[in-house]
């Protein structure tokens, strides 16, 4: 991802402040120790550990999810001091950012979730859950297959069995 | 990759599971637990996969959904339901989503026009898991479960959503040799004789709760639950539970000691935290208790203001519910629309400390059901269509002007914390005969759709009651 990190004029010259982290698809971000480090426990936990001056491997992270999970830690580190959604500093345009940002396509608010739960960054990941939540709710059991495609493994019985259960909450 | 919920397989992503599998099990929980209980159990209905997935999914997570509403049944009436609005017909105005009615008004009544201007939902469904239960009255609830007393004073434990039942070993018929008889008034009570018997032992249990979720997966909770029941009227107490003793299922009395402040009816709440179980007297005290200690009565905790003095009204009902890990004592000071509510917060489990009232911003985004052994806090932003942030919601029961005579309405009330004010929210049942009023007050019921044994058969009833506590005691928060 040009637009995250490497290109931001940091060189080997400007080390200070700044970290490496290597996606699993072997990418490389240089970005702001502090922004990432106040809101993902994961890259704090690194950093405490001496891995201040080697690229962080994070293995499962694509490099799409990490960019895009680098800009919700910047954005949410230099507006709102590393809040999550409860707090007084989050305002409108952490609000207009986290709405934009929960309008991924289904492939990436998937990867973004696993990112942001091996990162352990909470706001992130509870915002990208609420999304998911946020897609499940009010739907009938085909839409539900269609929005997520799954298809039916049940035999016609054990559907018929299953609806009955929970017949108190459908239709 | 940690953790990894639901190992899919090559072909999935045609098969039955979809993106979801891929997954962690935690955040498939976190996703879950902001569903309203309707999307949830929807959910179960996908396919086989996505089944497994939500029943494997800890209970400990539910009790941040969306609870239901059970109504209580009047004892005289036949034939309870279990009814439920339909999630179509959920409203934009509606505080709280689906309701349950636990019977028992019929289906004609509730599909005629009301003789007092109820705003309830009519399009209900029915649910079967309750059709056997016409003699039997609910008692308490905890963790989705209904603790039934039945016709001849045994009590037995019902999860309406799932039919999971668990009938527990015959209890208070050998009372007078579990424990010295003391007090007449009571135990007589607790020998079962004569069709009337349930209906006075209900009226004398003031509160009946679960220490843990009874379906919970052993790998969750690797012992068993704890029913604890307190008995009495304004003069006499007693704390019985039901666990595990022996290798089998063991009602146990325990003796309490003395206080001018606590009787029966002075209890109003009950809740297992951190592995200790806390009592709210009415007044100003939080009486600790451990079950796996002897005694079980530890201390009472007292209310301070923040300067340490203690200044709180007494006299009113408490409840404790926790909230984002925080065990708060909320109070409600006056009559239903002109109640107001204070919140306190209760000191760390290890610490001596006094309790300390809670800001009136203290909730934030947080909305509390207030519930008997069932109260539940759930983050209002999941679930903005029905509940709003710094709200607490509670059910009581008013004498109402009816056509030709006053009616007793059970209602739901939404209470403002910052600004001190309290609404009527709606009517969900009502009732002419002054006798059935204690029994109308609408409950709160966390909807758990976990299975027990998911091996059992549908609605099978336990009557081996070995099998139930089978392990040694150890409470789970």
């Amino acid at each position: 991802m040009a637009t995250t990190g490497a290109s931001d004029g940091a060189s080997a010259a400007k080390k200070e402040g700044l970290v490496t982290l290597m996606s699993g698809d072997g990418e490389i971000f240089e970005v702001e120790a502090a922004a990432v480090a106040a809101l993902s426990v994961t890259i704090r936990h690194a950093i405490e550990e001496g891995f201040g001056d080697r690229p962080i491997p994070l293995p499962i992270v694509g490099a799409r999810a990490l960019a895009l999970a680098v800009e919700y830690c910047r954005k949410h580190h230099s507006l709102g001091g590393g809040a999550g959604e409860d707090s007084a500093a989050y305002d409108d345009e952490l609000r207009a950012f986290d709405h934009n940002l929960a309008k991924v396509d289904r492939d990436t608010l998937f990867d973004l979730i696993e990112a942001a739960n091996y990162l352990e960054i909470e706001g992130l990941l509870n915002l990208m859950c609420r999304t998911v939540a946020e897609m499940m709710k009010g739907k009938s059991v085909e839409e539900l297959r269609r929005t997520f495609d799954v298809s039916n493994d049940y035999t016609p019985e054990e559907e018929e069995e299953v609806r009955r259960e929970v017949s108190w909450a459908l239709d | 990759m940690k953790n990894v919920g639901f190992s899919a397989s090559d072909d999935d992503e045609e098969s039955g599971i979809g993106p979801l599998a891929s997954l962690p099990a935690n955040v498939i929980s976190r996703i879950v637990s902001m569903l309203p209980a309707t999307d949830y159990a929807a959910l179960r209905c996908v396919s086989r996969s996505w089944r497994d997935i939500v029943s494997s999914i800890p209970s400990a997570h539910h009790r941040d959904q969306l609870p239901l509403l059970l109504i209580p049944p009047s004892y005289a009436l036949p034939d309870p339901l279990l009814l439920c609005r339909r999630r179509r017909t959920l409203g934009a105005n509606n505080p709280v989503g689906p309701v349950v009615r636990f019977p028992c008004l019929g289906d004609r009544r509730i599909l005629a026009p009301p003789i007092f201007p109820l705003d309830v939902p009519r399009d209900c469904y029915r649910l079967p898991s309750l059709a056997n239960t016409a003699r039997h009255v609910c008692v308490g609830s905890s963790y989705g479960w209904l603790v039934l007393l039945g016709p001849s004073s045994h009590i037995s434990l019902l999860n309406p959503l799932t039919a999971d039942t668990i009938t527990l070993p015959p209890p208070l018929s050998s009372v007078s040799y579990l424990f010295p008889v003391r007090n007449h008034d009571i135990d007589e009570y607790l020998l079962p004789q004569g069709s009337h018997r349930p209906l006075h032992l209900a009226a004398l249990i003031r509160v009946a709760v679960l220490s843990a979720d009874p379906s919970a997966d052993p790998s969750d909770c690797p012992s068993s639950f704890l029913l604890v029941i307190i008995l009495g009227n304004d003069v006499t107490f007693r704390v019985v539970t039901c666990g595990p003793g022996n290798g089998y299922a063991t009602w146990r009395h325990h003796w309490l000691h003395h206080h001018a402040d606590i009787a029966a009816t002075r209890m109003t709440d009950l809740a297992f935290h951190g592995g200790l179980c806390f009592a709210a007297v009415r007044g100003r005290y939080v009486a600790v208790f451990d079950f796996g200690a002897s005694p079980a009565f530890q201390r009472l905790l007292d209310i301070r203001d923040n300067d340490g003095n203690y200044n709180s009204p007494a006299s009113y009902a408490g409840f404790l519910v926790e909230s984002e890990g925080e065990l708060l004592l909320v109070k409600r000071l006056g009559e239903t629309t002109a109640a107001r509510i204070s919140i306190y917060k209760l000191p760390p489990i290890e610490g001596d400390g006094a309790i300390v009232p809670v800001p009136k911003d203290g909730l934030r985004s947080r909305a509390l059901f207030l519930g008997t052994g069932n109260s539940v806090s759930v983050a209002a932003r999941d679930f903005s269509q029905f509940v709003r942030g710094n709200k607490v919601y509670f059910t009581d029961v008013c004498c109402e002007p009816g056509d030709d005579r006053a009616v007793f309405v059970g209602r739901v009330f939404e209470s403002d914390v910052a600004q001190g004010s309290t609404r009527r929210a709606f009517g969900v049942v009502e009732e002419r005969d002054v006798n059935m009023w204690l029994h109308l007050r609408p409950v709160w019921v966390t909807p758990n759709l976990r299975r027990r044994d998911p091996q059992a058969p549908r609605g099978s009833i336990s009557h081996n009651n070995t099998s139930i506590f089978d392990s040694p005691l150890k409470i789970c928060s």
